[in-house]
C-alpha cells in the first residue's frame, strides 16, 4: 500500500504520458476517484483510513481544535503530558515520574487487527500515527514534532541590516555576525524541562567563512561539515545539554549556506529527532528507527519535512524550496528500498508527503516542477512494482487540490453578522459572542453547556443559530466577483465524548477559496474576502467533493464509488479478516 | 572487532596485576584490608555501643587513606600507561573507517595556502576552507570505495602526510596523548557490538586480571 498525500486525480488523468507506472496499473488493474472525508483534511482523511471510523468517532476534525475551557487552540493530533511528580531545586526541577506523549486519535488502527491475525505489518510514515500504535513495525509520520515539541521551527541567520531578528510563522530570524570570517550562532534546542523557568536549551554552531572563496566549515559539537555556497550540508548530530555534562537530548539538523559573501546568509533546518539515538517516540519497537538508520543513514523524522514557511516567509526562493523538497523526496527514497528489501509477506505501508507539499506551493503557476515531483513518486512506485511483482498493490491518496486564490474570514463574516463580538481592536468578547470560527473548515457556537463563557442554550436557539448561520455562509457571494465562495455548509451533530472538540458546523469552500490564516487559528483580518497573496499557493481544505483522491490497484476491481473508509475495510479483506466493529466502509475486493 | 580488543584488554589486565606485585606491599595491603573488614564487622558486632561505632567508623575512613596511600603508585603508573593507550585505542575501536559514498573532513593545523592530496579512490571535493581562527585549512573528502592510503598536505617547501581508511577494518596511526594532530580526519564514531568500546576493555581486563591472580 502507497500513500501519496495530496495525489490529484485531475492531474495524474492530464499527465498520463509522464506518469508510465500509474497508467500500466491502471491499465493493468483498476483507476478510480476515491471519496475524501469531511472536512477534507490530512488529519482527518489519513485518520479515518487508519480506523475506518468517520471524524464524528475518531475524534480528528482539523489540524487544529480548541479547548473549549479555555478557548485556547491546540495541535489536534498528539499531547505530551509532563511529568506529575518534580522535585524542584533551586532553578532545576527534577521529574520522578515520565512525561509520556499521548495520541488524540481514537479506533484501532486496522494493522493492530492484522497483526493479532497474525499478518506482520510495517507502517512507514504513516500520518497521525504518532507515537506510533505499538503493533508491527512502525514509523510515526505527519503530526511527530521537532525536537522543540512544533511542526517545525527552522533557524535563519543573517547579517543584513534590513533584516530584523524576530520569531516568524514556523521560523526564527537571526542576526548573525561575523567577526575575522567566524559567526558563532546559537542553535535553539528543546525547552529545558529541567529547568523551572523552562528557558531553551541551546547548542553553539561555529561558521568559519574562507576568506576568498563562498565556502564555509560548519562546526556543531562533535559534528563537522564543509559547504559551499547554495548547497546542503549533510545530517549534523547535535547535542543540546539539560543538565551541563550530565543529561542532554540529540537531534540533528541539516545547513543550507544561501549566501556566504558578501552577505552572510545561512538556513538551518528544524531541530529533527536523531533517528539514531532517538529522544522522541518515532518508531515502533524503539530501536526500529536506529535500525533503519543504521542501514539507510540518517533520514527526515520530522512529521511535515518540506519546509514550506522557510518559503512563504521569504528565506527560501523556489528554486531553494525545491532543493530542500529533493532532500526529502530522496530521503522517501532511500527509506523505500529499505523497506522494499526488507518485505517478505505482510502489509508494507508507505507514504509520500512530497506531492502535496510541493502541490501547496507550486500547483497551477508551476506545472513542471510540480509534474517532476509526480514522476519521481511514479518512478518509486514503478520500483516497488518491480521489486515486488507478485504482491498486491495499492496506490492511494488522502485527497486532490485546488487553487487558492482568495481567502475568506469567516470571523470578519460573523463580526458583521452581529454574531461575535471585539473588546478593543482584535480580542474576541466572549460574553457577547455567539459563534466563532477556528480551524480551516470548523465554525463553533459558543454554548453555554460547552464553551467557558458561552452564552447560546442548547436547543431551540441553537438549532434557529445554525441554521441564519448556514443559510447566511451558502448566500454569501465575494464582491470582487460574484461567486459563491461557500459550497455546502454540514451540521455535524456529533454526540458523545468527542462532542465537547467538534465543530457544529463544517465549510464547504468552493475552489479557488479557503478559509483565512488568521480565521484558521481563531483570530480575524481585517476583510471577509482578501486576495491569497502568499506563497501557500493551492489547498485542499474545501467542499470535500471538489478534492478526492486517487485509487490504483495492480487487481481488476470496479468500485462504484470508493471513499477512503473502504480502504481498511479492503485491506482486512485481502487478508480474509472481517472489519473491526464500527467500520462501516465496504471491501473493494 | 572485539577480537583484537580482547588480547589489548587482557595484557592490560595482566599488567595491572604485575605492577601491583611489584609496585606495591601487598603484604600492607592484605593487612589493611583486613583491618578493614574487622572494623565493618565491629559496626555489627557493637550496635548498642554509639561510642565504639564511631571508633570503628574512624578508624575505617583512617585504614582508607592508607590503603590509598599503599596502591597509589600502581594506580598513577596504571592510569599513565591507559591515558597513553586511550588515544590510540579511541582512534581504533571508538571510530569507523570512512563509508564509501559519505562525506568527511580532513582538518591541517596550517595558515596560509595548502594543497590536499588524496589517494586514488578518495575524492577532494572542495577546495580548502581557511579557518583564520584556528589558524586550519579543512577540505571536504568523499571515499569512493574502499581505500587504504596516504594523505599529503602540500605547502610551501613542506608536506604532511597521513593514513587514510574507508571500507572496513581498523584505523592505525599514531597517536599522542594531550596533542593536536597536524592532520586531523574526522571519521565516525562507532561502538564495539552496540557498547562504548571502554565498557569492553575494562571489563576484560578486570576478568583477566583477577583470573590471573587466582
Amino acid at each position: 500500500m502507497i500513500g501519496v498525500d495530496g495525489m490529484d486525480p485531475g492531474f495524474v488523468e492530464r499527465h498520463w504520458a509522464d506518469l508510465p507506472n500509474l497508467a500500466s496499473m491502471r491499465a493493468r488493474g483498476s483507476f478510480s476517484r476515491l471519496a475524501t472525508t469531511t472536512p477534507p483534511q490530512s488529519p482527518t482523511a489519513w485518520s479515518t483510513f487508519i480506523t475506518g471510523l468517520d471524524p464524528a468517532e475518531h475524534g480528528i476534525f482539523d489540524f487544529v481544535h480548541r479547548d473549549p475551557a479555555t478557548m485556547q487552540p491546540f495541535l489536534s493530533m498528539s499531547e505530551t503530558r509532563e511529568a506529575r511528580f518534580r522535585i524542584p531545586f533551586g532553578p532545576w526541577q527534577l521529574p520522578i515520574s515520565r512525561s509520556k506523549v499521548v495520541s488524540l486519535r481514537k479506533g484501532k488502527a486496522f494493522w493492530q487487527t492484522l497483526e493479532e491475525h497474525g499478518i506482520p505489518a510495517t507502517i512507514v510514515h504513516m500520518p497521525v500515527n504518532y507515537p506510533p500504535v505499538e503493533s508491527g513495525e512502525g514509523l510515526a509520520g505527519m503530526g511527530t514534532p521537532d525536537l522543540q515539541g512544533t511542526q517545525g521551527t527552522f533557524s535563519y541567520y543573517t547579517d543584513d541590516p534590513g533584516d530584523k531578528p524576530r520569531t516568524v510563522s514556523g521560523g526564527v530570524i537571526s542576526r548573525a555576525e561575523v567577526v575575522d570570517g567566524r559567526a558563532v550562532l546559537r542553535l535553539e534546542g528543546p525547552p529545558n524541562s529541567l529547568r523551572r523557568d523552562r528557558r531553551a536549551s541551546s547548542a553553539e554552531m561555529i561558521v568559519d567563512v574562507d576568506p576568498g572563496q563562498p565556502l564555509a566549515r560548519v562546526t556543531l559539537g562533535e559534528s563537522i561539515a564543509i559547504v559551499r555556497e547554495g548547497e546542503w550540508s549533510d545530517w549534523l548530530p547535535a547535542d543540546f545539554p539539560l543538565l551541563p555534562h550530565l543529561v542532554s537530548v540529540r537531534g540533528m539538523v541539516r545547513v543550507f549556506a544561501k549566501h556566504l559573501h558578501p552577505r552572510f546568509e545561512v538556513y538551518v533546518s528544524p531541530v529533527n529527532v536523531d533517528p539514531a539515538s532517538a529522544d522522541l517516540p518515532i518508531s515502533t519497537p524503539p530501536s526500529f528507527s536506529s535500525k533503519i538508520s543504521g542501514q539507510t543513514g540518517r533520514f527526515y523524522t520530522l512529521g511535515i519535512s518540506e519546509d514550506t514557511s522557510a518559503m512563504r516567509q521569504g528565506v527560501f526562493d523556489l528554486r531553494e524550496f525545491l532543493s530542500q523538497s529533493h532532500l526529502v523526496l530522496d530521503d522517501e527514497r532511500k527509506l523505500l528500498d529499505y523497506s522494499l528489501e526488507q518485505f517478505r509477506e505482510g502489509l508494507l505501508f508507505f507514504y509520500f508527503s512530497s506531492v502535496d507539499q510541493n502541490s501547496h506551493m507550486l500547483w497551477g503557476q508551476h506545472e513542471a516542477e510540480l509534474l517532476n515531483v509526480y514522476r519521481a513518486v511514479d518512478t518509486a512506485i514503478g520500483e516497488a512494482l518491480r521489486r515486488k511483482p507478485s504482491a498486491e498493490v495499492m496506490v492511494m491518496s488522502d485527497h486532490g487540490f485546488a487553487a487558492f486564490d482568495r481567502a475568506v474570514d469567516l470571523n470578519q463574516w460573523l463580526y458583521h453578522e452581529g454574531l461575535l463580538a471585539l473588546k478593543g481592536l482584535d480580542e474576541i468578547d466572549w460574553t457577547r459572542t455567539r459563534a466563532y470560527a477556528l480551524g480551516l473548515n470548523g465554525l463553533y457556537l459558543n454554548l453555554a453547556d460547552r464553551e467557558h463563557q458561552g452564552i447560546v442554550q442548547n436547543g431551540q436557539e441553537s438549532h434557529a443559530l445554525i441554521e441564519r448561520i448556514r443559510n447566511g455562509l451558502l448566500a454569501l457571494r465575494d464582491s470582487a466577483n460574484g461567486r459563491a465562495p461557500i459550497e455546502t455548509v454540514i451540521v455535524t451533530d456529533v454526540t458523545g465524548s468527542n462532542a465537547r472538540i467538534a465543530p457544529d458546523l463544517i465549510v464547504g469552500y468552493s475552489p479557488g477559496y479557503r478559509a483565512s490564516w488568521q480565521s484558521g487559528v481563531g483570530g480575524l483580518s481585517n476583510a471577509t474576502f482578501e486576495d491569497n497573496t502568499d506563497a501557500w499557493i493551492a489547498d485542499h481544505c474545501i467542499n470535500a467533493a471538489d478534492v478526492p483522491g486517487v485509487l490504483f490497484t495492480t487487481r481488476k476491481v470496479q468500485p462504484a464509488s470508493p471513499s477512503l473508509k473502504d480502504l481498511p475495510v479492503s485491506l482486512l479483506a485481502l487478508f480474509g479478516i472481517a472489519p473491526e466493529p464500527g467500520m462501516t466502509g465496504h471491501s473493494i475486493y | 572487532m572485539i577480537w583484537t580488543l580482547i588480547p589489548v584488554s587482557i595484557v592490560y589486565g595482566l599488567a595491572a596485576v604485575l605492577l601491583f606485585r611489584r609496585c606495591s606491599d601487598e603484604v600492607s595491603i592484605h593487612r589493611t584490608v583486613n583491618r578493614m573488614m574487622a572494623h565493618v564487622l565491629e559496626f555489627r558486632l557493637f550496635l548498642d555501643s554509639p561510642a565504639l561505632v564511631l571508633r570503628a567508623q574512624r578508624d575505617l575512613l583512617r585504614e582508607n587513606f592508607h590503603l590509598l596511600r599503599l596502591i597509589l603508585l600502581p594506580c598513577v603508573i596504571l592510569a599513565i600507561l591507559f591515558i597513553v593507550l586511550f588515544s590510540q585505542l579511541d582512534i581504533m575501536y571508538g571510530h569507523a573507517p570512512l563509508k564509501a559514498g559519505e562525506r568527511s573532513v580532513v582538518t591541517a593545523q596550517l595558515s596560509g595556502d595548502a594543497v590536499l592530496e588524496a589517494p586514488a579512490g578518495i575524492e577532494v571535493e572542495t577546495p580548502g576552507v581557511r579557518s583564520l581562527h584556528d589558524k586550519q585549512i579543512s577540505w571536504r573528502v568523499r571515499p569512493l570505495g574502499r581505500v587504504s592510503g596516504e594523505l599529503k598536505v602540500r605547502y610551501p617547501n613542506h608536506v604532511l602526510t597521513k593514513q587514510i581508511v574507508s571500507g572496513s577494518g581498523l584505523i592505525y596511526g599514531l597517536r599522542l596523548p594531550f596533542t593536536t594532530p597536524e592532520i586531523e580526519i574526522h571519521y565516525p564514531k562507532t561502538k564495539v557490538l552496540s557498547t562504548n568500546w571502554m565498557v569492553w576493555f575494562f571489563l576484560i581486563s578486570s576478568a583477566s586480571a583477577i583470573g590471573y591472580r587466582r
